[in-house]
């Protein structure tokens, strides 16, 4: 990378590091530039690999069934008429219908049934004694059309610390991801652009 | 926006550049999770094939970059060919220049 | 008559992508595949969509000169000149296009995300401060979590990973997996609906 390069991208990066001392011109700019550059990337990837190959190719080589989804997908188009916006309604129709009827065996499988038998099959060690008497206290504080009192309620509560101590290993490794992304661009200023981190 | 937010953002900042600079040497050993992915692929026979998905944005480069990286690595060393997918578009990209990267510095393109 | 097509689509659309996973004739099979690229197709076009509405509402901010409107002129020129290079000068490898999501567009995403590790850290401070025993347990889990994955937390003491293990495979996997049923179980259920015509917030206004 040449010197012009980096800086380019160093002066970027630094104009958003600019909003941690409060909303700025330099962040704005930044800002803005960067959700531009990503809608073009976007339109550019989706027109050149799922619109051109998967229905506009199929049309021109005569191939009859590719005609249905062109023809829905020119129906969402209409959304930005108006008056026929209406019409998107049915090809949105497909995609929430189709979307809810994959989800059915998909989501019971792998998010409830595999689940309720790794913890069923789990209880051969302690810790999977503890696991079964997890799921099911934080099942219990899901149930919203009991009241949360007696023992039923003991098990709620117990069930709000199990999902607490979740809470703090899911906050920990966020912590430990956006750090991770903090070093990466302060290697790329210190070290690609400034030069003065020892490799 | 309080002063004591900025003098928590100034250590984060400070202590961040410090730890790149003096580089504080503690050891490092490799987890039992890694060791796992290394021993699997290790396992495999030439013939086989390694799918890796890039799932990510650009923006997690800097943290899934390095991981991709390596296991891309291990399994050229190995001779196991590599097929990368991904079902973001940014990671389309992301994936695609990884894997041809370290195919280069492997001396396999 | 417009609306009732619309339902009759994701009830015909939502029975038999649900049904054909208990079906093994290969028609089903292909018919089944044959809609989820279509459904790929109408989500492509719907980002089209989205991207000319964002285009229309800048173009608007420009024309009537609202606050900020040069900002809309900097968004808008992102938009070109992405649109431009990846149209007329390819997406490869090389190209401009490439160059500008290599050295701008990553790069400032990432910035933008790690900014978060700012934020994160001041939300922390406060988190330490509230103290409850939810807040400590939370706290305690994270900052064990945090010392296992990280060679700080092996020189401090060999113990240390593995209560970090055990954190994460024990009672953090109960929760997760009590979580995911739920999330399951209400999804299976909001398929249901809308599959049988009762959920129609997607047809808009209601």
């Amino acid at each position: 990378m040449s010197l012009l390069e980096t800086t380019t991208t160093a002066l970027l990066t630094l104009a958003i590091y600019s909003f941690l001392a409060g909303d700025n011109p330099f962040y704005k700019f930044a800002e803005h530039l960067l959700v531009g550059l990503t809608i073009g990337y976007t339109l550019v990837i989706t027109l050149k690999s799922v619109i051109w190959p998967q229905a506009i190719i199929p049309m021109t080589r005569g191939e009859m069934p590719s005609l249905v989804p062109l023809l829905l997908g020119c129906l969402i188009l209409l959304r930005l008429v108006p008056r026929w916006a209406g019409w998107s309604r049915i090809s949105l129709a497909l995609v929430v219908g189709g979307g809810a009827g994959v989800a059915i065996p998909a989501m019971l499988k792998a998010r409830v049934l595999d689940q309720m038998a790794a913890t069923a099959n789990g209880v051969t060690s302690w810790a999977g004694w503890i696991i079964l008497i997890g799921v099911l206290a934080t099942l219990t504080y899901f149930v919203f059309t009991r009241a949360h009192r007696g023992a039923w309620g003991t098990s709620a509560r117990i069930g709000r610390y199990f999902m607490m101590v979740f809470f703090g290993a899911t906050f920990a490794y966020t912590v430990m991801s956006r750090v991770a992304l903090l070093i990466g661009r302060l290697e790329f200023l210190m070290g690609d652009w400034l030069g003065i981190l020892r490799s | 926006m309080g002063p004591s937010r900025r003098w928590i953002f100034a250590v984060v900042g400070v202590v961040a550049v410090a730890a790149m600079i003096f580089r504080p040497g503690f050891p490092l050993s490799v987890g039992k999770e890694t060791r796992h992915v290394f021993d699997l692929i290790g396992s495999l026979d030439s013939s086989s094939i390694v799918m890796i998905s890039f799932d990510h944005e650009a923006s997690s480069l800097p943290e899934v970059g390095p991981l991709g990286s390596a296991i891309v690595d291990h399994c050229f060393r190995e001779g196991i060919r590599v097929v990368g997918l991904a079902l973001f578009s940014e990671g389309t990209a992301a994936g695609y220049e990884l894997i041809n990267r370290r195919a280069r510095a492997a001396g396999k393109s | 008559m417009r609306d009732r097509l619309a339902i009759i689509t994701a009830t015909l659309a939502g029975a038999f992508m649900a049904l054909q996973y208990f079906v093994t004739l290969p028609v089903a099979n292909s018919a089944y595949r044959a809609i989820l690229s279509w459904m790929q197709i109408i989500a492509a076009f719907a980002i089209v969509v989205g991207v000319f509405g964002v285009i229309r509402l800048h173009l608007e901010r420009i024309g009537r000169k609202r606050a900020g409107w040069l900002y809309s002129v900097t968004l808008l020129a992102g938009v070109l000149v992405m649109s431009i290079l990846g149209f007329a000068g390819g997406i490869d490898r090389g190209t401009s296009f490439q160059w500008i999501f290599d050295h701008w567009q990553a790069p400032m995403q990432s910035t933008v995300f790690s900014l978060l590790a700012f934020y994160i850290a001041s939300a922390a401070y406060r988190g330490f401060r509230a103290r409850s025993g939810e807040s400590v347990i939370l706290v305690l889990a994270a900052i064990i979590v945090m010392l296992g994955r990280v060679p700080l937390g092996e020189w401090l003491s060999p113990i240390v990973p593995n209560v970090s293990d055990w954190i994460l495979n024990v009672p953090a996997l109960a929760a997760k997996r009590a979580i995911l049923i739920g999330i399951g179980l209400g999804m299976v259920a909001t398929s249901l609906k809308v599959i049988a015509g009762l959920e129609r917030t997607y047809l808009g206004g209601r």
